[in-house]
């Protein structure tokens, strides 16, 4: 009924610190290894014809899951069934030899992927032909750029016919359209009804070709359900980990050595001049920072921002992106630095404000600071931006 | 029974995976001299020159004498005959502790028969001499030395084959995990060629330290070609007692490789 059942795998690998600790646990039998446990209890099943996703950050166990299906590695406890006639695509170019000539190399791979001399021999052209290598062909292998070599390994990988697919991020080698092609080649094993069993980084690819994924974190299942669910909570996660929102103004992060310059006061001020952290679409708002001068002579740009989730610039300004040049300042001096902004145009979102004092070569900052979240108040209308807008409704003369 | 499973893949995967242990053979053959300009010339010189080193330091130089009950007068032959096979077999040992770890790429990606590995490699060794062992039958029998023992050659060469695999097997499995065995097994190798009776009869070294070299299991191979060759005689028990030898061999290579084959993917 299931194509591929996998029940309560575990797979430790043992560490030793020097090669000669292994020789002398065998021999005197007592451990000098520690344990290193990559997967501990995954079970999941597939059925005929579906395709799974295995997401999950490097390091998590992915791999050697799929080792372990494709038969490579053998696991410490727990089992793997597959039934029926399967190929594993865990490196492109498995046995590639860097002084014979594609076509040769063909035959090998081939065989090594289960293909009989003769059936390589009645796709060889095939395989030529959706590599686009025709006429590197002839030419060592040690001669090819690494797309060539990938693409012609892909080519030769996809070529095999069986009724499971076990791959491991083989997918988007070479260019933007090669890239077409193997997803097309991708879609065109699930519309032949292969079952697939799919390890890769790309979302949108897992999206696109798996029904179901499961997420593996540090050795276990963390969730397992449709692909557009796993992702979405795998991206969570991501996001969760890159950026977490905090509450409190961050610690002024020190570039230089600190002895230049000092941020005070870095926050929005209203139209009174008194601290917010809203802000209203498209209405005026002022960024201010306080800064202190610590060092004679200092030539300065000064520098605001706002920070999306995942840390991309939403907005950003400098003095010397309008002409304005700052200073020298004397050591002890206070200066209050406000950006005017007009008519902010965020409508919606979370964001953080970032101001900053760089170096004049702009190479190096002397201080930066944080603060968020900033937040929107929200007015009516859609997406992101708000615009200044004027709506106009006219009547045709004949009144049609 | 698992053992018994284990020891007929030997036999039955190179034939199932036919396509893909020819393709390892030619990839051996072809890889070794691809890209150079003389190709596969460099086999047959490069032993050649050897051989002729060998013929002058010993003949010319030290002056070696055989005795008739040796087989021969010529030393070239009684030097080929001892030889050639010694060659065979050095090539596959000396290149045994890199069979699985020089493809550890290979098989810790792709679900193969590893069998096929040190298979090959012991058929890549055993090819490459056979041209020059093909062309010593021939230079023999013009000198006259052909006899009805010589049908026995393909058995003796099977032996020889057999012990040559189980000894591959035992030192590529063990290299997995002890690299330094590839450091070593130059040295082990040309210690092991002067412990045989190639370059010399057995008749020349002195009788209170003959036992040492029968305690060599190369000694008795060799010793059969010599028999089968050039005394012109069928030796059954030397042939019956290193048919033993080698099946322990092999039986003992493949064992310990069964044992420790499921780590390798773990170690490499």
């Amino acid at each position: 009924m299931f194509n591929v059942i996998v029940n309560d795998l575990h797979k430790h690998y043992r560490i030793y610190s020097r090669p000669i600790d292994r020789l002398a646990e065998a021999v005197i039998r007592k451990p000098r290894h520690k344990l290193y446990k990559v997967l501990s209890g995954v079970s999941f099943s597939l059925a005929p014809r579906r395709s799974l996703g295995i997401i999950g950050d490097n390091g998590a166990g992915k791999s050697t899951l799929l080792k372990l299906l494709a038969g490579t590695v053998s696991p410490t406890s727990g089992t793997v069934e597959i039934r029926g006639r399967f190929a594993a695509l865990l490196e492109l170019g498995a046995g590639f030899h860097p002084e014979f000539t594609g076509r040769q190399n063909i035959f090998l791979n081939a065989s090594l992927l289960g293909l009989s001399k003769k059936e390589t021999q009645e796709r060889e052209q095939a395989i030529i032909d959706f590599s686009e290598l025709e006429e590197f062909i002839d030419r060592p292998v040690k001669h090819y750029s690494s797309g060539m070599y990938v693409r012609l390994a892909f080519s030769i990988a996809t070529s095999i016919d069986p009724d499971i697919l076990i791959i491991d991020e083989a997918l988007s080698v070479g260019d933007m359209a090669f890239q077409r092609k193997c997803v097309d080649r991708m879609n065109a094993f699930k519309s032949q009804g292969k079952t697939m069993l799919f390890c890769s980084h790309s979302m949108y690819h897992v999206q696109e070709l798996c029904e179901n994924a499961i997420w593996i974190d540090h050795g276990q299942i963390r969730y397992m359900g449709s692909a557009t669910e796993t992702v979405a909570r795998y991206e969570d996660y991501c996001k969760a980990k890159k950026a977490p929102v905090s509450e409190v103004q961050s610690e002024p992060v020190r570039v230089s050595d600190g002895k230049d310059c000092h941020i005070s006061l870095l926050c929005i001020e209203d139209g009174d001049g008194n601290p917010t952290d809203t802000l209203v679409p498209y209405k005026d708002a002022v960024l201010r920072m306080d800064v202190e001068i610590l060092k004679d002579g200092l030539l300065p740009r000064f520098g605001f921002g706002f920070l999306m989730p995942d840390e991309t610039p939403l907005y950003g300004s400098m003095t010397h992106h309008d002409g304005i040049s700052c200073g020298p300042y004397s050591a002890g001096k206070k200066i209050t630095v406000r950006l005017h902004l007009k008519k902010f145009p965020v409508r919606e979102g979370t964001y953080r404000m970032v101001g900053g004092i760089a170096e004049n070569s702009g190479l190096l900052w002397y201080e930066y600071k944080i603060v968020g979240p900033v937040k929107i108040q929200t007015n009516k209308g859609l997406g992101l931006l708000s615009c200044g807008h004027e709506w106009e409704i006219i009547m045709s003369e004949n009144g049609a | 029974m698992k053992f018994y499973v284990g020891v007929k893949r030997w036999i039955t995967e190179p034939f199932k995976h036919s396509t893909l242990f020819w393709g390892f053979v030619n990839q051996e053959i072809k890889g070794r001299y691809a890209g150079s300009i003389f190709g596969l010339i460099w086999s047959i010189v490069l032993p050649l020159a050897n051989l002729l080193i060998y013929i002058f330091v010993f003949t010319v130089v030290f002056k070696i004498r055989l005795q008739p009950e040796d087989g021969t007068e010529s030393f070239v032959l009684y030097l080929l005959c001892g030889l050639l096979p010694w060659m065979t077999f050095s090539e596959a040992i000396g290149s045994s502790p890199g069979i699985f770890v020089g493809k550890a790429n290979l098989i810790t990606k792709v679900a193969f028969p590893i069998e096929l590995l040190p298979i090959a490699g012991v058929a890549v060794a055993f090819f490459m001499n056979s041209i020059g062992m093909l062309l010593f039958l021939g230079f023999l029998a013009i000198q006259g030395y052909c006899s009805f023992s010589w049908l026995v050659l393909p058995v003796v060469m099977g032996v020889h084959m057999l012990f040559t695999l189980g000894l591959v097997v035992l030192i590529a499995s063990l290299s997995v995990f002890i690299r330094d065995i590839q450091q070593m097994l130059g040295v082990v190798l040309s210690l092991w060629m002067y412990l045989t009776p190639i370059l010399y009869p057995i008749s020349m070294v002195p009788e209170q330290i003959q036992w040492i070299l029968y305690l060599n299991p190369m000694c008795m191979f060799i010793e059969l070609y010599h028999q089968v060759l050039l005394c012109k005689t069928i030796p059954w028990d030397m042939i019956l007692n290193c048919f033993m030898l080698a099946l322990m061999m092999f039986i003992g290579g493949a064992g310990f490789f069964g044992k420790s084959r499921n780590a390798f993917a773990d170690v490499l």
